[in-house]
């Protein structure tokens, strides 16, 4: 196990030390690359960065939102934040210890202080497993108490996840999907851990059991002083409980800020697409703006575009982004984007960005 | 199945819900059609096999020249053989002797495939190809020549035959349990228990195994059916139970020169076969029921 000294933190471009306090968890340029092979008998080997260098601060009793379009990484650096997934380099920095190589008598204990919840409740419990069962299987199995305190500890966190006592004897296909994902915080709580990381929590239920679960993972914070990871596309759920958001693009952080920040005044042109994506609830308002619109597809992180990795989509690339890629810098609102031309790009959320340089817009429109 | 349940419940309440639990365990199990179905099928076949020894009736062995081929009466219900013996008698020696073998050869494939399956889907690629090859091999002869094969081997008589039909079964076992085990390996579940530091083995005893038992139960009684048909089959061939023992398969044998003059011979033993067979299917529909939990309410 490393000591924090040992590591050197790859800070974001202007030194990011101007924060009062230590982030409870740090993750610094961590990477998962998978290895695809191609081709029957001509074997070509090709590296799929899923994640390449994404640096995150989580801070204690605070939520920060990750999001991004479907294959963006998310989901994998989610799963290197739990250690389910180990990263093939970079560092998980908590309590002054990096977990990123950690041996497995040290993820028992990351994992005491690190858990997860899953997108699809139904498939996160054993079916053969009553509610009690699967609340208990952390408290089982690392032995943290006995059988009548788990049992006890079991109604104590179905309570606080609002279940019933009674319903600790049920299965899982017995309990609505809303009552299930609550089953799955109170497993994951069951550790009392310092950090959930919430991997799309919400994506497979109704509209409505959606706030409910979302407005459970707030009292939690607030009653706890948990710390969250939350995973989402959906970005107005984001902007409801996050503090902070991360933007992931092919497998980068390409802006990261204050909630407010991110959603008043988005600097980067992905981000920006992302929010104009948000329907506005009143039809005169959603008629008058200009939509930005993506066009194209994800590029395949096998073979990722030169330069910056949004350029094959951006409205405002020029022909310098595929010749450098650009780094998080620091902006004067407190955040942190990665564009060549964040600060040409500051406008209103949602609508497109006024250009002030005719040889950009030129580039723009060939 | 909920024995950690029992443990984290140890009130009153928790008393009378496992009481509940077992009457309507019961409940359940019988109030499925093709249960029924089975019930009536083996039921009576299996009780009178299994108290034949104290029924009243000629010994299977025993000879009585005087009363050879007699068709089926009050006396002698299912007739007598060419040598006098009683056939019900007989019948019911065989039918036990059938029922033994079909239920040892499914239990042996059935843990040998449970135990192996899981290895292969969850130790790694390693193990997997080795055990895969194995079972490859084994698979790729006709099921009834790998059974002969083995009883040329080892001999003829009732625990050869045991282990010949298991040979033959356990390899299909071992590749049902993998890919059952293979497809569990990354349910959110499983990456749960991961979390929670769940050791390999917490995980396949308390995840893999349940999850995995319901259809390997459903293929074992399909085994146990297979298995009484392949003794049959055998005796029938001379390569399983030595006569004068009687057997399912050594019955039909011993009539088949008679079909004409004394049909009763071969085919009340074939009937027996066919019902046990029946039967057994109509179990295995009605396990897999019985074993969802998707249909306890």
């Amino acid at each position: 196990m490393q000591k924090t000294e040992a590591l050197s933190p790859t800070e974001p471009a202007d030194g990011g030390d101007a924060q009062a306090t230590t982030p409870l968890l740090r993750v610094r340029g961590i990477q998962k690359h998978f290895a695809s092979s191609q081709g029957l008998f001509r074997r070509s080997h090709r590296v799929v960065r899923a994640v390449d260098g994404v640096d995150l601060d989580i801070e204690a009793g605070k939520t920060l939102g990750l999001v991004g379009e479907s294959g963006c990484g998310k989901t994998t650096l989610g799963r290197m934040l739990v250690r389910l997934d180990s990263p093939t380099s970079g560092g998980i920095i908590l309590d002054g210890h990096n977990y990123g190589a950690a041996t497995s008598h040290e993820l028992k204990q990351y994992r005491q202080l690190v858990q997860m919840v899953f997108q699809d409740p139904m498939a996160s419990l054993d079916p053969r497993m009553t509610i009690g069962q699967s609340i208990s299987e952390p408290l089982t199995v690392m032995r943290i108490c006995t059988k009548k305190e788990a049992h006890k500890r079991v109604h104590s966190l179905m309570q606080s996840v609002g279940l019933p006592e009674e319903m600790a004897n049920r299965y899982p296909h017995q309990l609505s999907g809303g009552q299930r994902q609550r089953v799955g915080i109170a497993r994951a709580l069951a550790l009392e851990p310092k950090v959930i990381v919430l991997d799309e929590p919400t994506s497979a239920l109704d509209v409505s059991v959606r706030a409910q679960v979302i407005n459970l993972l707030r009292d939690l914070q607030r009653d706890t002083g948990i710390s969250f990871v939350f995973i989402s596309h959906d970005l107005s759920t984001v902007r409801y409980i996050s503090h902070e958001v991360a933007v992931m693009y092919l497998g980068t952080i390409v802006e990261r800020g204050p909630v407010d920040q991110i959603f008043e005044s988005p600097r980067h042109p992905y981000t920006r697409a992302l929010l104009a994506a948000i329907p506005i609830p009143d039809p005169r308002k959603e008629k008058e703006r200009q939509r930005y619109v993506l066009t194209g597809e994800l590029p395949s992180p096998a073979n990722p575009p030169s330069g910056c990795a949004f350029r094959t989509r951006c409205p405002i690339v020029t022909d310098f982004c595929a010749e450098s890629a650009p780094q998080l810098e620091r902006t004067e609102d407190g955040g942190y984007v990665a564009c060549h031309f964040a600060s040409l790009a500051k406008s209103e959320s949602g609508s497109l960005p006024v250009f002030t340089d005719v040889r950009l817009k030129e580039s723009i429109q060939q | 199945m909920a024995t950690a349940g029992i443990a984290l419940r140890r009130s009153g309440a928790w008393v009378e819900t496992v009481k509940d639990l077992r009457t309507s365990t019961a409940g359940r199990f019988f109030s499925n059609r093709s249960n029924q179905i089975a019930v009536l099928f083996i039921g009576p076949v299996v009780v009178l096999a299994l108290i034949a020894q104290w029924l009243p009736i000629q010994e299977p062995l025993e000879i009585n020249i005087v009363d050879r081929f007699q068709s089926p009466s009050l006396g002698h219900p299912f007739g007598t053989d060419g040598l006098g013996r009683d056939l019900l008698s007989r019948t019911l020696a065989g039918l036990r002797l059938s029922l033994w073998i079909g239920f040892a050869a499914a239990m042996i494939a059935l843990t040998l495939g449970v135990i192996i399956g899981t290895m292969a889907g969850f130790m790694g690629r390693g193990v997997d190809r080795a055990i895969s090859v194995v079972t490859d091999v084994m698979l790729s002869f006709p099921t009834l020549l790998l059974v002969i094969g083995v009883v040329a081997v080892m001999g003829p008589g009732v625990t050869q035959i045991i282990i010949a039909i298991a040979v033959a079964d356990t390899p299909r076992a071992i590749r049902l349990q993998r890919s059952l085990a293979m497809g569990l390996r990354s349910r959110p579940y499983m990456d749960a228990a991961r979390l929670a530091s769940a050791p390999t083995r917490w995980i396949l005893v308390r995840h893999v195994i349940p999850n995995t038992i319901a259809p390997m139960i459903v293929v074992a009684t399909l085994y146990a059916s297979n298995a009484i048909q392949a003794e049959a089959a055998l005796s029938f061939l001379g390569l399983g139970i030595v006569p004068p023992e009687p057997s399912l398969g050594n019955l039909v044998a011993d009539g088949r020169n008679y079909l004409q003059n004394a049909w009763w011979i071969s085919t009340i033993p074939g009937l027996c076969i066919a019902i046990v067979a029946i039967g057994l299917h109509f179990l295995s529909d009605g396990v897999r029921d019985f074993l969802d939990p998707r249909q306890r309410s």
